[in-house]
């Protein structure tokens, strides 16, 4: 079974987010923001993350940097989740290393997709 | 001669029972207008989605100034704080205006600075700026280190190195909610003749902090924040923000407001050295804006809220208050010309001489107020009756307004969850009237003494700390 | 006679008291109503969270959901609702529409909206922007008429959702009627139509009108980028003599990226006015290209240090000679202003870019 890991902040959208992903198989652990979670990918095995940029504490950005710059978990593929639309800030994430960039509006097919894709 | 000193002091006790009619009065239709104009405003609200402005992008750009002397200790909390407000496009200029103890230090290590040439470019002049620093990995902190020129000066350098749209006035030891900066920018999205917004200051004694943000509000545990915070809604939210609907905002709080970058540079900006700059350019910003554009105007967010840290020791308390009843007197004497002056609307007309009235002179009229009524007591010159009359109003009404600003909040804002604090607020508002809001009466007419018998200062607040959790 | 005085007081102090103890009640009871309405809208959530994600997973249809809720449970279920269809789209937000086209719901909503109190009313005029029909796109019309501002405003949002865009003239016709005509309001309202708007606007653009109404139809083609618009607009731009409409005009052509508006924009930079000539650098950076390279860097010495500022930003991307001519002029050792201004704009580049 593959796990998932899914921070954002917005209950509403972690509730189904949560329910479709386990729905279609996956294992969902989640936070709502992402102090701990670089931690949590190294201590539990991890096979991706989905993550809202602006959450509290630590920039969704900045933590897949702190992700690709650690050799344990830079593997892990990272889906950016994101009311912010503006192309800089995409571009931003895709150079970092994002594997996929999503702005809300969004899809939860596309995201599935997504998902399967890389996992 | 005895007689006429007698008869004076008779027909004083009478004035001062009008005046407290009066006043207590017009606070009360204040706090009832304000309390409409709330309901309006969050009914609005309620069905408004901000974040909307993240997918049209019809937001606008902000600069947050964060004026800093002597902040050593907190600085780099605050600055990370902010750093996680959620909006679109916002920078963060942090101006050490020349801080004698290590805030520059601190603020280059942690955040990388890296210092870059100053731009021959000045749309407001300040003192001497030494040095601005971009910083690595901080793409929206910008840092400013400036010769010491005042709160008002350091603004002013950082609005002119901001080439956003609006700017944003943030006390470093201001604590804001992670949607301050959307609320307080929207009404400047929807309205182009808005110049100025200020936010709503509250309590944050007694409220539990993590990683500068507020996680628990709680009720200051000591009587005198309590009082605090009676008083800060009975005459900051419900007094002053009644006048919103007339354009007749004369202050937005400096530890939290708003501006439209062109509307500060088209007055020229704060002014230097000026006790109680918040008040000053706000009076200027009505003189001069309205002059050209009548429909410029200057409002309120309730919901933009900004948490500050009140004096808990009488000593502090004094001097905070002394020193905004000079800069209430500085702003009005600069400005006399809005004096019943009809091109001001109600501003001129009712808010202004309203000010002179029961702000400036108000405290003055008070305390002499209670120092013949306790005369006249003794000397036997008024009745029983009268005293107790008198004694009544004075304190009764004062009761009923403070407890309508209980009630009000509970109807609007209600940000106390616990409803022991709320029954302790309903103690402390009876008990505000009973010698704490005639002590801050004192403080004002001693500042008001102060202020014409040249002793103008500031005074420097201790920090106490809030409690981490 | 003393006596007589304790009674007035004694009876001042029990009216105090009174009044004192009406408030308490009061408040308390207003707690405990809004306490309680917390309460269920977390109970209803807990109780059909479930049952709603798994109408979205699956091929149920909305009336299986919805006629298990009662209609007492209408507002909660509403509540619930809006943080998903605001942040969600495609198939779910069809599935969610659905609820609100197919069942008992937009009876509900359209009953609701006949309210006398605004509040409900409001509430569902928000709302009825999900259902998809005909008939709820003429009630909401209707509601326009309101004198209240409220009900106006959130029936504009509604209709601009569902892309009506023949209210158009309503929107401006109300700015128009006020004191000052205000752009960003006007603005407000119209970005949240979608590009169908754009057609329309750029025939209004040939009829005559204000320059503040220019202006915003400007703006918002500049925001759908919608080239088509360009023919229209160059005689504007080009005989208007209002500064506005002028720098809205040269950032809509900085946004389409027309390689043609080159020369357009070689007049404008000729131009005298700083911000003219600000707005004229921008764009020509952002179409990029080269052509008006020769341009760009003299505006390093123009005499307004916006302008100048400007154009060192433009020469940091627009073509390899003027970013070497501006290294150049930043490696230099002197006061300078072009040499400060170029040596500013280099470091900047290079802190913001490498990280």
């Amino acid at each position: 079974m593959k796990n998932i890991l899914l921070l954002e902040d917005d209950p509403a959208i972690t509730h189904l987010l949560k329910f479709k992903l386990t729905r279609e198989g996956y294992s969902v652990s989640n936070f709502s923001n992402g102090e701990n979670a670089a931690n949590y990918l190294i201590e539990n095995k991890t096979d991706l993350v989905i993550s809202d940029i602006m959450m509290p504490i630590i920039n969704g950005i900045a933590l897949l940097k702190e992700i690709k710059a650690d050799k344990r978990i830079s593997h892990i593929p990272v889906i950016l989740l994101s009311a912010i639309s503006q192309d800089e800030l995409v571009e931003e994430g895709l150079k970092a290393g994002a594997a996929g960039y999503l702005t809300k509006p969004f899809s939860v097919e596309e995201l599935l997709k997504t998902v399967k894709r890389l996992i | 001669m005895i007689e006429l000193l007698k008869h004076f002091i008779f027909s004083y006790n009478y004035f001062f029972l009008y005046y407290f009619l009066l006043i207590g009065s017009i606070y009360i239709v204040l706090s009832f207008l304000a309390f409409s104009n709330l309901k309006k405003y969050f009914n609005k609200r309620k069905y408004k989605d901000l974040k909307e402005v993240f997918r049209f992008k019809n937001y606008k750009s902000i600069s947050l100034i964060v004026p800093a002397y002597n902040e050593g200790a907190g600085i780099i909390s605050s600055v990370q704080a902010l750093l996680q407000q959620e909006y679109p496009n916002f920078q963060i200029i942090v101006v050490n205006d020349g801080s004698t103890d290590q805030t520059l230090n601190i603020l280059k290590e942690n955040f990388n600075a890296v210092e870059i040439p100053i731009l021959p470019f000045h749309k407001i002049s300040t003192a001497k700026v030494n040095a601005v620093y971009l910083c690595k990995g901080y793409k929206n902190l910008i840092i400013v280190d400036k010769i010491n020129g005042g709160k008002a000066d350091a603004i002013n350098a950082g609005i002119d190195i901001s080439e956003n749209e609006l700017i944003v006035v943030v006390d470093a030891d201001s604590i804001l909610e992670r949607d301050c900066l959307l609320k307080i920018s929207y009404p400047f999205v929807e309205d182009e003749n808005i110049a100025a917004v200020g936010g709503t200051v509250r309590i944050a004694n007694g409220c539990e902090l993590n990683k500068g943000f507020i996680t628990k509000i709680g009720l200051s545990k000591s009587w005198l924040g309590k009082f605090q915070v009676v008083e800060y809604l009975r005459a900051f939210v419900f007094g002053r923000n009644g006048l919103e609907s007339l354009n007749g905002i004369l202050i937005v709080s400096g530890a939290f407001s708003c501006f439209r970058k062109d509307a500060i540079i088209e007055v020229g900006g704060f002014l230097k050295g000026c006790i109680g700059e918040d008040m000053e350019i706000i009076v200027r910003m009505h003189e001069l804006l309205r002059k050209t554009n009548p429909a410029s105007k200057i409002s309120f967010v309730p919901d933009a809220i900004c948490w500050t840290e009140a004096p808990e020791n009488l000593e502090i308390l004094k001097r905070q208050r002394k020193r905004w009843q000079k800069g209430t007197i500085v702003s009005l004497l600069l400005h006399k010309k809005l004096l019943l002056n009809p091109r001001y609307g109600y501003l001129g007309m009712l808010v202004f001489p309203y000010s002179v009235l029961f702000e400036m002179i108000g405290p003055l009229i008070e305390v002499f107020g209670y120092i013949i009524f306790i005369i006249s007591l003794i000397l036997g010159i008024v009745s029983f009756n009268f005293a107790a009359i008198f004694l009544g109003v004075a304190i009764f009404y004062g009761v009923i307004l403070s407890l309508l600003s209980v009630i009000f909040e509970e109807l609007t804002f209600r940000k106390y969850p616990l409803t022991e604090h709320l029954l302790e607020m309903f103690v402390f508002a009876i008990l505000e009237n009973l010698g704490y809001r005639q002590f801050t009466s004192l403080c004002r007419v001693v500042g008001t003494i102060e202020y014409f018998f040249g002793h103008t200062h500031w005074g420097v607040m201790e920090k106490k700390g809030f409690s981490q959790s | 006679m003393f006596g007589f005085h304790i009674i007035y007081i004694l009876l001042a102090l029990f009216i105090l008291l009174m009044i004192v103890t009406f408030f308490v009640i009061f408040l308390l009871i207003t707690r405990v109503i809004i306490n309680r309405r917390q309460k269920k809208q977390i109970a209803f959530e807990n109780a059909w969270r479930e049952n709603i994600f798994e109408y979205l997973y699956s091929e149920q249809e909305p009336n299986e959901l919805i006629d298990r809720i009662p209609a007492s449970k209408y507002v909660y279920l509403l509540g619930f609702l809006r943080d998903f269809l605001l942040n969600l789209k495609g198939n779910d937000l069809d599935k969610l529409a659905r609820l609100f086209t197919d069942t008992s719901l937009k009876k509900y909503l359209i009953k609701r909206a006949g309210s006398i109190s605004k509040k409900k009313k409001n509430e569902a005029i928000y709302f009825l922007k999900y259902v998809n029909d005909d008939s709820v796109k003429i009630l909401l019309k209707k509601f326009l008429a309101s004198k209240n501002e409220l009900i106006f405003r959130t029936t504009v949002e509604s209709l601009s959702y569902l892309n009506e865009t023949d209210i158009i003239d309503r929107i401006f016709e109300f700015f128009a009627g006020k004191k000052q005509f205000n752009i960003d309001g006007a603005l407000s309202m119209l970005v949240k139509f979608d590009r169908s708007i754009c057609p329309i606007l750029t025939n209004m653009l040939g009829t005559k009108k204000s320059n503040d109404i220019l202006h915003v139809i400007i703006m918002i083609l500049r925001h759908h980028r919608y080239a088509e618009a360009i023919d229209k607009l160059l005689p504007i731009m080009i005989n208007s003599g209002h500064k506005d409409v002028i720098i809205e005009s040269i950032k809509y052509l900085g946004e389409i990226k027309d390689p043609d508006s080159i020369n357009t924009l070689r007049y404008f930079l000729a131009q005298s006015k700083p911000a003219v000539s600000v707005a004229a650098i921008e764009a020509a950076s952002k179409i990029g290209h080269g052509f008006l390279e020769d341009i760009i860097i003299s505006k390093l010495d123009d005499r307004n240090l916006e302008v100048k500022i400007a154009a060192a930003r433009a020469m940091s991307t627009y073509s390899p000679n003027s970013r070497a001519k501006l290294l150049e002029l930043s490696r230099q050792n002197s006061k300078n202003e072009n040499v400060i201004i170029a040596k500013r704009i280099t470091i900047e580049n290079s802190i913001l870019t490498n990280d």
